[in-house]
């Protein structure tokens, strides 16, 4: 892929009296919304299997990444980049809770939350392609990336029940942060306008998808989409 | 097992008193609804005021909004008067109906000459049984076959084969009638407690063992482990020794290993259950009377050290001693039958266990008097309501664990004890024609109540009654709960102490009718199913 968009990429322009070897780029942005993810974690209760079923979704929220970008040659360079994002977290669960005096007769609670976070912070290794147009520099690139997440995981269904404790009243249900992380790929674009000679602002469209792995509790494992469309604007400067 | 309870002439105040079952009873029989029943109420406050009445147990009721349930007893100077009773069904001020016995002619002397000491130390020799301070005596006017009175003290004494109530001459001491009255599932067992289904089991744990002690419910509902002590169970029952903490039945992991315990604990619960989720009732007395259970009174390894009786009555039965107490027979070993049945742990049934506890439910509610026909019916509503828990908890069916309208077949090999589909498949009536009229069984209890047993099966599946041919049309198993509750409502809030088949015919109908209207499914179910019966 490297080798084609290098092929279509325009023709270089001068770049001053020394060409810049290194660029550090620091930009600000927001991550866009990732997608969902489910957990289905059973439990024992009451000498009984139980199950809480739950749901989350990952909104859009602040961002940001730090890069830096050694050119290899005129038109090539890598890219190392640490990049964050939070992301607004909404859930909803619904849960299976044994009956305290009867096998199979689970009693029935769903409950949701919102106003939680999800972070994830990512390192990415790209090949970068690079092309200027004027004042305009652009770049493609595209590498693999490690990706943690930290969540906020449904850990339990907190409840008042009576007898004869065929219903149950949700109190609520705390939650537990979860860590894990995961490889995964991204790819993206950039372009700075050179507002001096190795100072430029610019904005930045990356993608990149990964699935981790969160451990919420010793015994539970929960997959986790991570990542999605991060668009960032800030400023360039070349050494 | 006999009972020699008769009931003497008495009066007749404004309603005669109705041809029927019997022997006929001379004292007054009201039954009266509407207009009649209102003209009631002015004698009943006359009673009152004049001190024969006492001030009523006022119950409502929980099947029809702003229903009250009132049950007087009667009085004579300030003593009860045994069997005499009123049950007044009101709707706000209005009376609803009335059903009761009342006794007139009273002419006694309503003092007593010996304290109720003296009535204990007397029993207490004619049965040989020691008696402790948890039953006193209790002062009554007893109504005699001869039509007199007389002031006793009625106190019951469980012996190794039996519980006796005794009437002690309250002025000379002598044993007026001495009325064997244990209520018991006789004849039941088999399967294995039992048999092999698991339940969850409400526990309390405790000093890194867990005891049968269920804090989950609301009244206090424990099962106690005798482990075969029979001077240990003799000692209790009869008010000597109370119950330990160590008596309790106890496991080390919280996996219960006694299935006799698991079932007899388990099942208390489950009918807890059905009375409360069916009828909005609060255990045997409508207060959560706590709820004792006993297992392993003897030890089935023991069964050839004991009298016959006591085959009878620890191995071969379950029973209710009163009190919210429930003992469960230990069964048979294997290899040995009774009457060519054999039974497992008595625990192991839940229409058994269901069956047992309503005997407490009837103990605080209409009181069924334990002879002839109201004995009958004392029995056949535990039937009803044993067999009812059994819908209510088990998938219909036949076989281990499936409800159906054979009593005891879960622990029972071969056949049941008792059957409210087809009474003589196991030699009892199914039409009042053919009810026993001898003086066993407190006057055929346990063969009578079969009668009144069909009638519950009747108004729920229909069908035809073999003996009279005549067809009834129920109200269908998908609305089982309409006749459980007419026969809960009649048999709880209306039914009176000394009531016989057509007493409670009529108790039942109303009922039927207060709860789904005049000319219901249920009303006409219940009304023809009596009717097939041959209880007009």
């Amino acid at each position: 892929m490297a080798a084609a968009l290098l092929a279509m990429a325009p023709s270089a322009q001068a770049q001053g009296t020394r060409e810049a070897r290194v660029r550090v780029a620091l930009r600000g942005g927001f991550a866009t919304r990732a997608g969902a993810f489910t957990e289905a974690r059973p439990f024992t209760e009451f000498a009984e299997r139980g199950e809480i079923d739950s749901r989350y979704t990952q909104g859009s929220g602040p961002g940001g990444e730090a890069g830096l970008t050694w050119l290899l040659a005129r038109r090539l360079g890598i890219v190392a980049a640490a990049a964050f994002a939070q992301r607004r977290e909404a859930g909803a669960f619904s849960a299976a809770l044994p009956h305290p005096l009867y096998f199979g007769m689970p009693r029935h609670a769903e409950g949701d939350f919102r106003g939680k976070s999800e972070r994830e912070t990512a390192v990415h290794l790209d090949l970068a392609v690079l092309g200027a147009a004027g004042r305009l520099d652009w770049s493609l690139f595209a590498g693999p990336s490690l990706v943690g997440v930290r969540a906020d995981l449904v850990s339990a269904v907190e409840y008042t029940q009576a007898y004869p404790y065929d219903r149950v009243t949700v109190t609520g249900a705390p939650l537990v942060s979860a860590r894990g992380r995961g490889l995964g790929a991204n790819a993206g674009a950039a372009l700075d306008w050179r507002a001096a000679r190795r100072v430029a602002l610019g904005v930045q469209a990356r993608f990149c998808r990964a699935r981790a792995r969160l451990r919420p509790l010793a015994e539970d494992e929960v997959d986790v989409r991570a990542g999605g469309l991060a668009l960032a604007a800030g400023l360039r400067i070349d050494f | 097992m006999r009972a020699r309870w008769s009931f003497p002439v008495l009066a007749a105040l404004a309603l005669a008193p109705r041809a029927g079952s019997a022997p006929a009873p001379t004292a007054l029989r009201v039954e009266a609804k509407g207009a009649e029943a209102r003209a009631w109420d002015a004698r009943i406050e006359a009673l009152l005021h004049a001190g024969g009445l006492a001030a009523p147990r006022v119950r409502s009721d929980t099947l029809v909004p702003g229903r009250e349930h009132e049950r007087y007893a009667q009085m004579y100077k300030g003593v009860r008067v045994i069997g005499g009773d009123l049950v007044r069904q009101v709707s706000g001020a209005d009376t609803v109906s009335l059903f009761g016995t009342l006794y007139d002619g009273i002419d006694v002397d309503a003092v007593p000459a010996l304290d109720g000491g003296h009535a204990a130390a007397v029993v207490s020799a004619l049965s040989g049984q020691p008696l402790g301070p948890r039953h006193p005596p209790e002062l009554g006017v007893l109504p005699l076959e001869d039509g007199r009175f007389a002031l006793v003290y009625v106190l019951a004494v469980f012996t190794g084969g039996d519980r006796i109530a005794y009437a002690i001459d309250a002025h000379t001491g002598a044993v007026v009638e001495a009325r064997h009255e244990l209520e018991t599932q006789s004849a039941v067992g088999h399967g294995k407690g039992v048999l092999g289904d698991e339940k969850k089991m409400s526990v309390r744990a405790t000093s890194g063992h867990y005891v049968g002690d269920d804090l989950l419910r609301p009244p206090s509902l424990k099962t106690y482990d005798f482990k075969g002590d029979v001077s240990l169970t003799l000692l209790f029952l009869n008010g000597l020794v109370g119950l330990q903490e160590s008596e309790l039945a106890t496991d080390g992991d919280d996996v219960w290993t006694d299935p006799a315990a698991v079932d007899a604990h388990a099942y208390a619960g489950y009918t807890y259950d059905y009375y409360f989720k069916r009828f909005g009732r609060r255990g045997l007395d409508g207060n959560d009377l706590p709820i004792t259970g006993i297992v392993h009174p003897v030890l089935r390894a023991d069964i050839g050290r004991y009298p016959p009786d006591y085959v009878g009555v620890f191995f071969a039965n379950a029973f209710y001693a009163g009190d919210g107490i429930m003992v469960y027979g230990e069964g048979l070993p294997p290899g040995v039958t009774d009457q060519g049945q054999h039974f497992d742990y008595f625990a192991g049934a839940l229409d058994v266990v269901a069956h047992e506890l309503t005997h407490g439910v009837t103990e605080f509610t209409s009181g069924l008097f334990y002879q002839g026909e109201s004995a009958a019916l004392n029995e056949s509503f535990s039937d009803m309501m044993g067999t009812s828990a059994e819908f209510f908890f088990q998938p219909a069916g036949t076989g281990p664990l499936k409800a159906d309208y054979l009593l005891g077949e879960d622990i029972t090999t071969p056949g049941a004890v008792r059957s409210m589909d087809d009474p003589a498949q196991f030699g009892h009536p199914d039409h009042y024609s053919k009810r026993y009229t001898g003086p066993l069984d407190s006057g055929g209890a346990h063969v009578n109540c079969t009668i009144p047993d069909h009638v519950y099966y009747l108004a729920i599946e229909g069908g035809r009654n073999r003996t009279s041919g005549l067809g009834v049309q129920g109200v269908g198993a998908a609305n089982r709960e309409q006749i459980e509750k007419v026969m809960y409502r009649a048999f709880t809030l209306m039914m009176p102490s000394r009531a016989d088949f057509a007493t409670a015919r009529a108790v039942t109908v109303q009922s039927a009718r207060d709860l789904y209207g005049a000319g219901s499914a249920a009303e006409r179910a219940v009304t023809e199913a009596w009717t097939a019966v041959g209880v007009p």
